[in-house]
């Protein structure tokens, strides 16, 4: 017989023990790829959130937060600002530029912004977004589209859309909001997460955000036109004239971009090693285990190792039935994570399980392949401890008493 | 196949007195030889010493003119693959195999054919319980397939040891007859054993008893 025979035949026989090193081999390696996975989405989409306007301005939330809905890259905020504070900045600093957003409904999950043309035409030193298909709006009733928006809904120019407002408890007395729309540009991929968006006009938006107010679902502005977010580009110095007026004088939130993206990165940064230490952990403990069962598997088979050896098989061959068992169950393991992975990490839908980006979960990334060859690596490491033992092993300890 | 014994001596660690001495011993190309002697006389230890699994405190061991006792560890297990074959005290078999995988184990270099096994385990009477993991067996049937290991390569030196201790009369008689024809006409024939049931068929025998060979 050959050590893989006997492997084999270990193995088949030896059924619980063989699912349960299989199993815990394989919960290990799935945990650490769903991890590492959601990590590097994660890190990936705090990448791809940049801008080059100096401050946004939102409804009161965490600057975090306020960053990220400002730029489109997680579900923007539910409450608003009225539409008079950004006539007051531009009044009051006169700032080099201002964008204003409004949110307003999802469609196939991009989100619906209103704004107006100087979302287009930026001064100099700001980079202007400029349309690859198309033109940009001109009237109510039409749209524009974020490049991934356009990729992913398959909506092309002239094609009509509606995008609804959906009320929480339908009733007989209330009907949802629609409003058709016709596409009549798309946006250059800019890399931001802004291509993920649908652009309409201010009226369009005003109109959905004045159903809402009559359903008492958006909280009221004095009447007045509302805003979720503006982008303000300001001369140097005017920074903290900005935040004294926003902080002041509304109940707003301002953030500094730069700052706050130094910030995103230094948590990305952070989240990834967390997410490795982690990944180690987890790994080290499955290899702990294996390690234990491995070892106490070696002392219960001193009997048959001094059989085999009384029988006359090579240390060699005894050697290789050790190696295979463990290169069985690590493949077998492996290959049921990466099963557990393909289904599972789909599953799991990073973007919304952290409310966060819209970016793709990328599966099999190269830390995925890290992972895999890391449990490799580490069941050739544990592998070899029982066979050096076997090696030091004198075979005649193990025949007394035959 | 001929075995030397020369000055052998073995004494184990707490013991007054050398287990048993062998001065100069011979067993001949084509014996079939008896050891027999009363229990803790040393008869397991003989064979353990003649296989190469044992060192001898004093003296060595020669088959066909190689000292055994000079091998490396590695030789004596290729030694014992190419020519010797076993039947343990304890039989041990691998009680997660079958009775006929349990056979072709005792065969490392491969030659033990599925088809040979099945002949040994038939001419052993328990051809029925080839499939039957060892564990389920009785010890009387363990016994047989520890017999059909051996005899199902047919080595040129066979080393049994109590090979018939849990067997009935006519399976004791089934095992040795068995051995003795599976042994070439120049291969070599041991068994160690205190059975009265099966002396009548050995012309030689060696009676360990008191430290000594008589």
């Amino acid at each position: 017989m050959t050590g893989l025979q006997l492997a084999v035949l270990s193995l088949v026989r030896r059924k619980t023990a063989t699912v349960v090193g299989i199993l815990c081999v394989a919960v290990a390696t799935f945990a650490s790829g769903a991890l590492i996975s959601v990590v590097g989405t994660t890190a990936r989409a705090f990448d791809e959130v940049d801008t080059d306007f100096d401050v946004i301005v939102g409804p009161k939330s965490s600057g975090l937060s306020v960053l990220l809905g400002g730029l489109g890259a997680r579900n923007p905020s539910q409450d608003v600002l009225p539409y008079s504070l950004v006539r007051f900045v531009e009044r009051k600093i006169e700032p080099r530029h201002i964008v204003p957003l409004h949110a307003c409904s999802v469609f196939e999950g991009h989100p619906v912004f209103g704004t107006d043309g100087r979302f287009l035409n930026r001064p100099e030193g700001l980079v202007s977004p400029s349309v690859a298909e198309g033109r940009w709006f001109e009237a109510t009733g039409e749209a524009i589209l974020g490049s991934v928006a356009a990729r992913e809904t398959g909506l092309r120019i002239g094609d009509r859309f509606v995008v609804n407002g959906l009320i929480p408890s339908p009733s007989p007395e209330v009907s949802d909001w629609r409003k058709e729309l016709e596409v009549v540009g798309i946006l250059d991929n800019e890399g931001l997460p802004m291509d993920n968006a649908v652009l309409v006009g201010m009226e369009t938006s005003q109109a959905y955000y004045n159903w809402e107010l009559g359903l008492a679902l958006a909280p009221p502005t004095k009447k007045d036109e509302a805003v979720t977010y503006f982008w303000i580009s300001v001369h140097p110095e005017q920074t903290p004239l900005v935040k004294r007026w926003i902080h002041e004088l509304s109940t707003a939130q301002m953030v500094d971009t730069k700052e706050e993206i130094a910030f995103l990165r230094s948590l990305s940064g952070g989240g990834k090693w967390t997410a490795w230490v982690l990944c180690s952990c987890i790994l080290l403990l499955a290899v702990l285990g294996i390690s234990v069962l491995v070892n106490a598997r070696f002392e219960s088979l001193k009997p048959e190792l001094g059989l085999l050896r009384a029988l006359g098989y090579s240390k060699l061959t005894v050697a290789g039935w050790i190696l295979s068992e463990i290169a069985i169950i690590v493949l077998i393991a492996v290959a049921l994570s990466i099963l557990l992975e393909g289904i599972g990490i789909g599953w799991i839908d990073v973007p919304h399980l952290l409310s966060f980006t819209d970016t793709p979960t990328r599966w099999p990334s190269a830390w995925n392949l890290a992972v895999w060859f890391g449990v490799g690596l580490a069941a050739l490491i544990v592998g070899i401890a029982p066979v050096v033992r076997l090696y030091c092993h004198n075979v005649q300890d193990s025949l007394q008493g035959f | 196949m001929q075995i030397l014994y020369r000055g052998i001596e073995v004494q184990f660690r707490g013991m007054k007195d050398p287990l048993f001495r062998i001065g100069e011993r011979r067993i001949e190309s084509g014996a079939r030889l008896l050891i027999r002697g009363p229990s803790g006389t040393g008869k397991t230890t003989l064979l353990h010493i003649t296989a190469g699994l044992l060192d001898p405190h004093k003296g060595s061991v020669a088959i066909d003119g190689k000292e055994i006792s000079s091998l490396s560890e590695g030789e004596r297990c290729r030694w014992r693959r190419t020519t010797a074959g076993l039947v343990f005290q304890k039989l041990n078999l691998l009680g997660h195999l079958t009775a006929l995988e349990n056979v072709l184990l005792g065969s490392p270099a491969g030659e033990t054919t599925k088809e040979k096994a099945r002949e040994a385990l038939t001419k052993l009477g328990i051809d029925d319980l080839a499939n039957q993991l060892a564990y389920h067996l009785s010890l009387g049937e363990q016994q047989r397939v520890a017999v059909a290991r051996v005899i199902a390569r047919s080595p040129r030196l066979i080393l049994a040891d109590e090979p018939t201790s849990s067997l009935d009369a006519r399976n004791a008689e089934l095992v040795m007859q068995t051995l003795f024809q599976s042994t070439g006409k120049d291969g070599t024939l041991v068994v160690a054993t205190h059975d009265e049931r099966v002396l009548t068929r050995f012309r030689d025998i060696w009676n360990l008893e008191g430290g000594e060979i008589r």
